[in-house]
């Protein structure tokens, strides 16, 4: 550590030196008080110095007072050598800025306890001030919203990251009164949160807070609320750290969104092959209807023409027998035969169209905000009809609904998937354990019960299990024992996110190597905040 | 098969509806026409035990026996029969299997009109070919070999995951098997495409690379000839002879002002008129060798030697190949006739004229080629359009666009 001294007597400028040496300080010797405070003033200056009070033109005092006015942060050791011992000039010295002063003629212990003193606090400084430096750069990097505000309600720390997000420059930040920032969100629940932290002492969490940043984008802040000890003690200050979900929320929507394509894209082929079977019949039909009628029509104009004759030559023979031949020729029998079973055939198929529409128009329900109440079984029954073309040549698939199951508040899209999930899922189960060309026949089995207050959903299917290896990590995202091409292990982990987070429900299974596996969900039949609302 | 028997047909679905609305709608055909429904693969294996048919229209998707099976059996037990399928699925993977078992694929919903177009012509063909041997053999087959050199160069250009399609594309309009095979895919609606292909390049373009590729390096959609079994010079010699025709043919057809498309199924007539000769060097090789030393010892055309072995010539046979593959009718009729034109009914100009005229012209412009000699103008046919005088025209101006 370099060390300053400034006297104009050679012999104490000695006697300095070696004091100094024997404490590992590095003395730089000037003879002047100008010269002293060029060095001080200079770039990494010695943080500790002795200052004679007596050189010629500017004295050790006057070097004190220059130094703290230029330099009033830093925290320089400065000791006054004088030969003065009276108390006045004691207090003048130190009011002047001398850290300490050393009495003429020197006592050498006393001169080195000194000096010692200076450079152990001098140490004690850099410590503190490098431990700050190193804090601040910590607080920095933190790539969070983190704003300290005071028990005052006012804010003392903005960093960048604020700054940036809610448009406001930490210099303008600074020192303002947190609750009249233009910040725009939901002050009220913002109060709320920040008293409930204050007042229980404890962290408080805010998920998906809505924001609306400077150029009118709604963001997503997972905010925390933290209790803060601010300078006084009874009243404390908080401290928020918040993060933008906006793009992990969006990335979110968009699995589930691109899982949905994903599973329509698949079901598309299967529901054209299911609706291309009645369109060729009743095509066919259709067409088969319209020759027979115009072959009737022809027939019916040649019957009037026979009737004519007859009644014109009152010999019908002639007549009658050409009708009969027309009759054959057209092949009547089998046209009045057929007529009506095309007819019927044509309803079924129409109708088996319309079914499959409409199933496709619920399954794919408009994703909405609210949930609303629908009968689980109407939508199990849909989903299966619109995955029917993957089961039907691979398995049967059985329903039963409990009778006494109410309308299950959910959002019916995403509740939906799941179920199609878990028959793709079944489907490609059994056919694992059948193989792929196997004439034999798994079974679907979908229940639903009404369980308390729960809705019970099982989907069981006579597959071949989930391997134990697999088990703890079936709901994972991008786990899948499937092959390549087959599943992209979106589909229960979906599902686990939309029962579990979406609906407050549980998703479990039971499984035996060989034998097959039973999906048991469970949803609440009416959701927490839906029963406050019903007791309004 | 006589021809004067009704022709019978077998319907497999597992849709009984399905089968019903067919039945209906074709219950005009029933005095031409033995129509049998059967409901799935089971019912139809039994009917196929039961009795014979000529043609088979099948589902492929069923449960238990599915249309690949069916069609697989019905190849190897009764491989005279013409084999169609009648689908809605859009699985590529059975699609692509379907290219080599079946001769056409209709793609549901489909017009009962097209189903009854597509029996007809298949039936027409008939009576090109009399020798069931023949009849088997050209059901049976399910592509037509490659010249080797091409061969090797499409499956070394196909490994190549960044070939351009135009390459592929120009190496398959090269030869005349890849041609063939490709026309069936796109003129079949086997990939939802069925419409006029003007051209092999076009074909190719519309299936796109994925499914070429997988149709060639997995389905093994392309074969090439044995070198051992084949003589290669004779080979060749087809080669350069068939791509001539096919650039005269298309001249000629634009010389006589025929419309497009006429123009375009002359060049691919032109192309494969003599593809039943390839067909029996493949299928038959030593015995089509014989023939060949038969025909120079004798010094009779070719065309008689094989008539005298399988009452019917390699112009019959390609004919009826690409016949049941679906290929267009002025195409067939063009490859049918190309020696007789006069044996067919047409008066007015058609790419069997551009096809006949292309045939004789390059054997006149090569006389060192050894059928020259027999290979002659029908002249009875050129009366018959009022062409006879207008020939020297035609071959004057045919020469002078070369």
């Amino acid at each position: 550590m370099k060390a300053l001294i400034a006297d104009d007597d050679f012999v104490i400028q000695e006697v300095l030196k070696s004091v100094m040496k024997m404490l590992d300080l590095e003395p730089i010797v000037v003879d002047t008080g100008i010269e002293a405070l060029r060095v001080l003033n200079g770039s990494d200056p010695p943080m500790i110095a002795t200052l004679d009070w007596s050189m010629p033109g500017m004295s050790g005092l006057d070097v004190c007072k220059a130094i703290r006015i230029q330099h009033p942060t830093v925290p320089f050791y400065l000791i006054i050598i004088t030969a003065y011992s009276d108390r006045e000039s004691l207090v003048s010295a130190l009011e002047a800025g001398a850290s300490d002063f050393i009495r003429k003629p020197f006592d050498v212990p006393e001169l080195s306890a000194r000096l010692e003193t200076g450079k152990r606090l001098i140490q004690m400084q850099n410590r503190i001030e490098n431990q700050f430096k190193a804090n601040e750069q910590l607080i920095a990097s933190i790539n969070s919203i983190l704003i300290s505000v005071d028990e005052d309600n006012i804010v003392k720390h903005w960093n960048h990251i604020a700054a940036e997000i809610f448009g406001i420059a930490e210099d303008d930040a600074l020192g303002q009164n947190f609750s009249i920032l233009p910040i725009e969100w939901n002050w009220e629940k913002i109060g709320q949160m920040v008293d409930r932290c204050i007042l229980a002492d404890e962290v408080v969490l805010l998920n998906d807070f809505s924001y609306i940043d400077p150029e009118d984008r709604e963001l997503f802040l997972n905010i925390s609320i933290n209790p803060y000890i601010g300078s006084s003690i009874d009243k404390r200050g908080f401290l928020i750290i918040a993060n933008d979900v906006t793009e992990q929320k969006f990335i979110e929507s968009q699995l589930m969104h691109s899982q949905k394509l994903e599973s329509i894209g698949q079901l598309a082929a299967g529901i054209a092959h299911e609706i291309n079977t009645p369109v060729q019949f009743v095509t066919d039909n259709t067409e088969f209807l319209k020759e027979s009628i115009e072959t009737i029509s022809g027939i019916l104009e040649k019957c009037e023409d026979a009737l004519k004759e007859c009644a014109e030559k009152h010999n019908c023979n002639d007549s009658l027998e050409k009708l009969q031949e027309l009759k054959d020729e057209a092949d009547a029998d089998f046209l009045l035969d057929e007529i009506p079973y095309a007819l019927n055939q044509n309803l079924e198929g129409l109708q088996k169209i319309a079914t499959i529409v409409k199933a496709m128009k619920e399954f794919s329900y408009p994703p909405q905000t609210q949930m609303v109440p629908i009968d689980l079984s109407e939508a199990i029954k849909n989903t299966s009809i619109v995955a029917r073309n993957e089961w039907k040549y691979i398995s049967e698939l059985k329903m039963e609904f409990d009778e006494d199951l109410p309308p299950v508040y959910c959002h019916p899209g995403e509740l939906n998937q799941v179920f199609l999930n878990l028959i793709i899922n079944a489907v490609h189960a059994i056919q694992e354990k059948l193989g792929e060309t196997s004439q034999e026949m798994g079974l679907i089995t979908i229940t639903t019960r009404k369980d308390g207050d729960m809705a019970e959903i099982k989907v069981t299917d006579t597959g071949s299990g989930i391997p134990e290896k697999a088990q703890n990590r079936i709901f994972d995202p991008f786990f899948t024992t499937k092959d390549v091409g087959k599943g992209t292990g979106q589909g229960l982990f979906i599902c686990h996110s939309v029962i579990v987070d979406k609906h407050k429900g549980s998703i479990t299974f039971d499984t035996q190597q060989g034998k097959g596996t039973t999906f048991t969900i469970k949803i609440p039949i009416i959701p927490e905040d839906q029963k406050e609302d019903d007791d309004e | 098969m006589s021809e004067n028997s009704n022709l019978r047909i077998l319907f497999v679905d597992d849709e009984r509806k399905i089968l019903d609305g067919i039945r209906r709608k074709l219950h005009s055909m029933r005095k031409e026409w033995d129509m049998v429904f059967a409901v799935g693969g089971y019912e139809a294996k039994k009917q196929l035990m039961g009795s014979h048919f000529d043609v088979i229209v099948t589902d492929m998707l069923m449960p238990g026996t599915s249309g690949q099976e069916l069609l697989n059996i019905v190849r190897e037990k009764y491989p005279e029969m013409i084999r169609l399928v009648l689908s809605g699925y859009s699985d590529q993977e059975i699609i692509m299997q379907t290219t080599k078992t079946a001769h056409q694929y209709l793609s549901k919903p489909c017009n009962v009109d097209d189903i009854k177009a597509a029996i007809q012509r298949s039936l027409s063909l008939r009576k090109l070919l009399k020798e069931p041997r023949l009849t088997r053999l050209a059901a049976q087959l399910k592509t037509i070999p490659s010249l080797p050199a091409i061969y090797n160069e499409i499956m070394t250009k196909l490994q190549n995951p960044t070939v351009p399609l135009k390459e592929i594309a120009e190496i398959i309009s090269q030869d005349i098997g890849m041609s063939a095979k490709m026309l069936q895919i796109v003129n079949s609606s086997f990939f939802g495409v069925a419409k006029h292909i003007e051209s092999v390049e076009r074909a190719v373009s519309l299936l796109g690379l994925d499914i070429i590729r997988s149709l060639v390096l997995s389905f093994h959609l392309f074969e090439k000839f044995k070198e051992r079994e084949v003589n290669i010079n004779v080979l060749n010699r087809v080669w350069v002879h068939s791509m001539a025709v096919a650039g005269y043919s298309k001249k000629l057809a634009e010389i006589m002002n025929l419309d497009g498309k006429l123009i375009d199924y002359s060049y691919m007539a032109g192309m494969m008129h003599d593809i039943g000769k390839l067909i029996l060097m493949a299928e038959v090789p030593q015995t089509y060798q014989s023939l060949l030393r038969e025909a120079i010892n004798d010094n009779t055309p070719l065309r008689i030697k094989e008539h005298d072995a399988f009452h019917a010539s390699h112009a019959e046979l390609g004919a009826y190949v690409l016949g049941i593959w679906g290929l267009q009718q002025p195409v067939i009729e063009a490859i049918a006739y190309h020696h007789h034109p006069s044996a067919s009914p047409t008066t007015i100009p058609t790419p069997l004229t551009a096809v006949h005229l292309a045939n004789v012209f390059d054997y006149e412009i090569n006389p060192s080629h050894r059928d020259s000699q027999h290979c002659s103008l029908d002249i009875e046919y050129l009366d018959r359009l009022d062409l006879t005088k207008k020939v020297d025209k035609l071959r004057k101006r045919l020469i002078q666009s070369l």
